[in-house]
């Protein structure tokens, strides 16, 4: 699978509305928070993050909530997909485990639903499905593939 | 204006390796060096700009997100830059004002700011005026200062995904505020970058990939509304 079959598995996703992103950003540092609290009890939390990263966790799981609330409200699929392998390249090269992502990203989404009304938790709920389903296809394409944000100077070179 | 055909190429992409490198080590005044006495050779001003400060910028980013370097030499780098800028931007104002006057500005928690100033600069260079807001402007105020103060053009920027929605809000309220006499509104920065039919979704006129485009696409858009009245 290339990133142009991501982008393209990704456009089948019903858009959430703009309703439901709005609803999700009152509730991001809620979830980050409760995310936060979830992914540190387990005890293999530092193996999934690596040493040190414990801030760099907590920022990015406000990040991620806030990211999912901005798709839910203009959802864009060749945004997504980049945004996607930009953060598994960046935060796997500060040291954290591929492993991390199958715990967090369930784990996100039952928060998620669970702050937001009923009809809203379905709607993000095709988001993070597909992100569940298609994760192990994106850890690939992100090993092999750099985001769009590491060509730009490629881009301007051409 | 300035040769087109003249290829600084391979200048460029060395200054841009000295300046950067030079940085890095904390060696400011050498950095600056490299880049005055590029343009004292001849570099035009504008080639700085987005031959050299943009890409070493972008690099910037790329080592920031490899772990290459930490958070605070990434800041303390473009928080250099822009006392480069301000020292440079000055020798390209050679020409004489168009009459034409744009608002540029960074919404919300956007604080990547150096994008659209050096998109402001492009548009000074080009004889317009320009009212910079920089970071964090609050979107509240944006449509107040656009009606007040009547430019001919706006223009916002969004380097993470999560200003793209923030625009939308924004130009719906000017738009519907304004009305016919909305100006043109231009969007860019990275989350455009990535999907330049993006300006479409939050409701803009135009995006450009770069601040020289968006000099150019602002005057067609001004160019294209006077012939149409």
């Amino acid at each position: 699978m290339t990133k142009y079959d991501l982008i393209t598995s990704a456009s089948h996703v019903l858009p959430p509305s703009e309703a439901t992103g709005a609803l999700l950003t009152e509730r991001v540092e809620t979830c980050a928070q409760l995310l936060t609290a979830s992914m540190r009890m387990r005890e293999d939390f530092i193996a999934l993050i690596g040493e040190h990263n414990e801030s760099l966790a907590e920022a990015k799981h406000s990040h991620h909530f806030r990211y999912i609330a901005t798709l839910a409200s203009l959802y864009d699929p060749i945004s997504f997909v980049e945004n996607v392998i930009w953060g598994l390249r960046t935060y796997m090269s500060k040291g954290f485990s591929p492993l991390y992502w199958d715990v967090m990203v369930p784990e996100a989404k039952s928060i998620a639903v669970s702050q937001l009304p009923h009809s809203a938790g379905e709607e993000i709920s095709r988001i993070y499905d597909w992100l569940i389903h298609t994760m192990p296809q994106c850890l690939i394409v992100s090993r092999t593939t750099p985001s769009f944000f590491e060509t730009l100077n490629l881009r301007q070179e051409e | 204006m300035e040769p087109q055909s003249v290829s600084y190429a391979g200048d460029t992409q060395a200054l841009m390796q000295t300046y950067l490198e030079h940085l890095l080590s904390a060696r400011r005044q050498q950095a600056f060096s490299a880049v005055l006495n590029a343009l004292d050779s001849g570099m035009p001003v504008t080639t700085v700009y987005l031959d050299v400060i943009q890409p070493a910028m972008y690099e910037l980013g790329r080592l920031w997100q490899t772990d290459a370097i930490d958070i605070a030499t990434e800041h303390y780098c473009t928080a250099a830059t822009q006392v480069l800028l301000a020292q440079i931007f000055p020798m390209g104002l050679n020409r004489p004002s168009k009459g034409f006057s744009m608002m540029g500005s960074c919404l919300g928690s956007e604080l990547h700011e150096l994008g659209m100033r050096v998109v402001c600069d492009f548009f000074e260079f080009s004889g317009w005026d320009t009212f910079f807001t920089g970071a964090v402007t609050p979107p509240a105020e944006i449509a107040a200062i656009a009606r007040s103060r009547k430019f001919d053009a706006l223009c916002f920027s969004a380097s993470l995904a999560s200003g793209v929605p923030l625009i939308r809000a924004v130009v719906r309220d000017i738009r519907h505020s304004l009305g016919d006499a909305t100006p043109a509104i231009i969007v860019g920065g990275l989350a455009f970058l990535i999907n330049p039919q993006l300006y479409k979704a939050v409701g803009a006129d135009a995006t450009a990939p770069d601040a020289r485009g968006a000099v150019q696409v602002a005057e067609q858009l001004l160019l294209s509304r006077a012939t149409h009245v």
